[in-house]
């Protein structure tokens, strides 16, 4: 049932599953939740410290919503996979010392050791919707194509509604199914458009868009796209929805040769991927897209050849180098924090703010949005803290964890309308 | 060895202000026409002392025990072995006759020079200064036994000569820290067949050379730094460590390109041709770790010295460290390992090392306690909610895939007993 679905994604997938079900548990999963926890584990222990293992066990439970009795094969799941060193007393774990590489591929690696003990069809089912999920909202009855039994088929669905990383909408009298992960914002929105449009279409639409981060809407408008990239006139139309109502509207740069331009992004990942923290930075990375991105194709007088290089400058020098539309392209970015705009004689260059390691990370979310790469999984930083700071810290985040959960659960947008719905309904 | 009392004076000195010392390095004309062939001079005792900037500082230490001699001569003398090794400062230690102390103006005369003259027996006083209140008479380490471990240990083995004679001789006169990178391990590798990592005496020294690589591995992560935080673009750390490694882009490419047709020449693979350092990709972890914590790796050379003599001594494995910091031993741990692995030693010999640390590890780690008995804790209820799909009578109705709300199982808790709670989800 896993159709050419490697080490790598199958473990990216399960750790988006086991984030999304947070403390939720499924009979029905066994290896999947032990690969997703390895992995969630693995994100927030690289570059970390020697950690005493019970300390580990209270953050693990506590904060990444660990079960008790799952940190000691997780662990050693990463000690199989060389991610961990184990200080033992018999068959007790006294400490962790981590290794977790930071260029090799973490998911590939850990994948691999986790996939020596077969999935079951429950699990291979449940990462196949993942997959298509990643791509693309989809109706529901579009998965009938698994060939899976129906029982099964409806089982995966429940546990991924109760679960969280699936979402059912409503939208023209389908079931549309939605990845809250890759789909963090307008649900709604996506699941009318695939309702609308057709999934294979918006799936289509979507990969062009990851491929051409930040292309400026007017340029999608006249139907000009890079070499490589043909979309037709109904998939033109499915690309500039994405930029309209119910849509989060796209950065904007207001220059004086061109007028208002506006810049167009994929979906912005969901909380799984991106901490709510981190949503500064990721706006400050679109920001900056958008800003290369207008010197790169929208220039009132020379082009810049390569908008990555420009970033890479950018993050190494400290600097762009002054030029004449500087003030008009990196404007939006100045307001950000991202840096300042400094007078040269009639030009303006743009230097970064390094007080701010945040900027850094912008710069290199950026250069991720112009690759097309996926964004990876950030570590929650209060996490990073607990696991050097030691006991004194991470009561302290227990404690608040505690109270923060005590929150009552906002109303999306469905629940909303149908309560406005009961309440007016039957006045004239 | 010659003025040993002094040298071990200055030498305890250096070590106990958190400095990394040697005693007798000899000096030869770097970049000569006939190599190390010809011995000029040897430095007393040669330090590396950490800056807050993330690099090293050479300072030089003289020792005389010549009555007659000159103060302002010898002073001069040390200014011109600094200006040699671009050492910051300096020390002079005279032992001098007690009607003919050092003028007060040949002591100013050596401060402008950047160097701090002293008597023998004014050494004290200024040593308990320096390292108020104690200073370091007290000091475990002897120089004495690190020249056990660095040359005595050769003569017994002699075909571990060509590591030892790298550390003592020509590893300070390479004239730079990235020359000392390669180098090193090009010393270890040619005496990987000669390590028994059953005999302590092998393991310590290996330790010793795997804390002068860690010197140039220091300059190294300072650097890259400097440049670049911490970065997680394997190309941008790929480049700028090759390009130092190698004195810049031109020459890498240039003895990079000799050296693939010297393999193409012999039959060798496509992967033999790359010429970066050994396990390419595990020293760009090593660094990258490094810069986690960038003042460590300036300690890393010291922790390697003590654990060298420890073990050499039979000691607990770092016993001596008064509640080490747990990331700088685990960075000694790892730059050991790739030290051993890029020299490929026995692997017992990286498992005997990782065993070590480990073990010095746990009582340090992060939210170790030092005591068996832990204070009082906060218990924490842990709530899960457990799915397991319920299935209706009809199974049509699950087909037609109608959406249901179904009831959840209740709720379960950490400790039996304890009444279930409503569902919260």
């Amino acid at each position: 049932m896993l159709q050419n679905m490697g080490p790598e994604e199958v473990a990216l997938r399960a750790q988006d599953i086991v984030v999304c079900m947070e403390r939720t548990r499924s009979t029905e999963y066994d290896a999947l939740n032990n690969l997703g926890l390895a992995v969630r584990m693995a994100v927030h222990l690289r570059g970390a410290p020697p950690v005493d293992f019970e300390l580990l066990k209270r953050v693990a439970v506590h904060v990444l919503n660990f079960q008790t009795a799952e940190v000691r094969p997780v662990v050693t799941l990463l000690a199989d996979a060389e991610f961990v060193d184990l200080h033992t007393e018999g068959t007790t774990i006294k400490s962790v010392i981590p290794n977790i590489p930071f260029f090799e591929d973490l998911y590939q690696n850990v994948g691999t050791v986790a996939l020596a003990s077969p999935l079951t069809e429950a699990e291979q089912l449940t990462l196949e919707i993942t997959r298509r999920l990643a791509e693309s909202p989809v109706a529901r009855d579009s998965l009938a194509s698994l060939g899976a039994e129906a029982r099964l088929m409806n089982d995966v669905l429940e546990i991924g509604n109760e679960g969280g990383f699936i979402l059912t909408r409503r939208a023209r009298g389908r079931d549309i199914l939605v990845s809250p992960t890759y789909f963090g914002e307008n649900e709604a929105a996506y699941a009318d458009l695939v309702a609308a449009k057709g999934a294979g279409r918006v799936k289509k639409v979507l990969n062009a868009l990851r491929s051409i981060q930040g292309w400026p809407l007017v340029l999608i408008e006249r139907g000009k796209l890079p070499s490589g990239v043909t979309l037709d006139a109904d998939e033109l139309a499915v690309l500039k929805a994405l930029a309209g109502d119910g849509f989060v509207r796209p950065p904007a740069i207001q220059t004086s040769h061109h007028g208002t331009n506006y810049f167009l992004f994929g979906p912005r990942p969901g909380v799984a991927r991106l901490p709510l923290n981190k949503k500064a930075v990721f706006e400050a990375a679109m920001a900056l897209v958008a800003a290369v991105r207008q010197g790169q194709l929208l220039p009132a007088a020379y082009a810049i050849k390569s908008p990555p290089a420009i970033l890479r400058a950018l993050r190494d020098k400290g600097f762009i180098g002054a030029n004449s539309e500087a003030l008009e392209q990196y404007q939006q970015v100045a307001l950000l924090k991202v840096g300042r705009l400094e007078k040269h004689g009639a030009m303006h260059r743009f230097v970064l703010n390094t007080e701010r390691p945040e900027n850094y990370e912008a710069i290199d979310l950026a250069l991720n949005l112009l690759r097309g790469d996926e964004v990876q999984a950030h570590p929650e930083e209060e996490v990073v803290l607990a696991l050097r700071k030691g006991d004194a810290y991470v009561e302290a985040l227990i404690g608040r964890k505690h109270l923060v959960n005590e929150n009552p659960v906002p109303l999306n947008e469905e629940d909303r309308v149908e309560l406005e719905t009961l309440l007016y309904g039957g006045r004239t | 060895m010659k003025d040993a009392g002094q040298k071990d004076l200055l030498y305890r000195h250096f070590r106990a202000r958190g400095w990394y010392a040697l005693t007798e390095v000899p000096v030869y004309n770097r970049g000569g026409a006939f190599g190390n062939k010809y011995l000029i001079t040897d430095i007393d005792v040669f330090a590396l002392r950490p800056s807050s900037d993330l690099r090293w500082e050479v300072v030089i230490g003289d020792c005389k025990t010549k009555k007659g001699e000159s103060p302002a001569n010898r002073v001069l003398w040390a200014r011109s072995l600094m200006d040699q090794f671009s050492a910051t400062s300096g020390i002079v230690l005279l032992r001098r006759d007690p009607k003919k102390a050092i003028e007060a103006d040949h002591k100013l005369f050596a401060h402008k020079l950047g160097i701090a003259l002293i008597e023998e027996p004014d050494f004290d006083v200024y040593d308990r200064a320096m390292l108020y209140p104690s200073g370091s008479a007290s000091f475990s380490e002897s120089a004495t036994t690190l020249q056990s471990v660095r040359i005595t240990l050769s003569e017994r083995f002699p075909r571990l000569a060509p590591l030892s004679e790298y550390l003592n001789a020509k590893a300070w006169n390479e004239p730079d820290h990235f020359l000392l990178l390669r180098h090193s391990l090009g010393a270890g590798q040619q005496v990987r067949n000669e390590i028994d990592p059953s005999r302590d005496d092998h393991m310590a020294l290996v330790f010793e050379a795997a804390g002068v690589f860690s010197v140039a591995l220091a300059t190294c992560v300072g650097i890259v730094f400097h440049q670049y935080l911490q970065t997680n673009e394997r190309q941008s750390l790929d480049y700028a460590l090759k390009t130092l490694i190698w004195g810049g882009r031109e020459q890498y490419d240039y003895i990079a390109g000799l050296y693939s047709r010297i393999i193409e020449a012999k039959g060798g693979t496509e992967e033999n041709k790359d010429v970066s350092l050994p396990l390419w990709s595990a020293f760009l972890q090593l660094v990258r770790s490094h810069t986690d914590a960038p003042h460590f790796s300036f300690q890393i050379p010291q922790l390697l010295r003590v654990a060298a003599l420890d073990i050499f001594d039979s000691k607990p494995f770092l016993a001596s460290l008064n509640s080490p910091d747990s990331m700088l031993l685990k960075l000694g741990m790892l730059t050991v390992s790739y030290f051993i692995d890029a020299c490929r030693f026995p692997p017992e010999t990286k498992t005997r090392a990782k065993e070590l640390f480990t073990r010095r590890i746990a009582s340090v780690a992060v939210g170790a306690s030092p005591i068996v008995s832990r204070p009082a804790q906060s218990i924490h209820i842990q709530r899960t909610t457990e799915i397991s799909p319920l299935r209706s009578v009809d199974g049509a109705e699950q087909a037609a895939g109608k959406s249901n709300s179904r009831p959840m199982e209740p709720e379960q808790t950490a400790l039996p007993g304890i009444e279930t709670p409503e569902p919260s989800r």
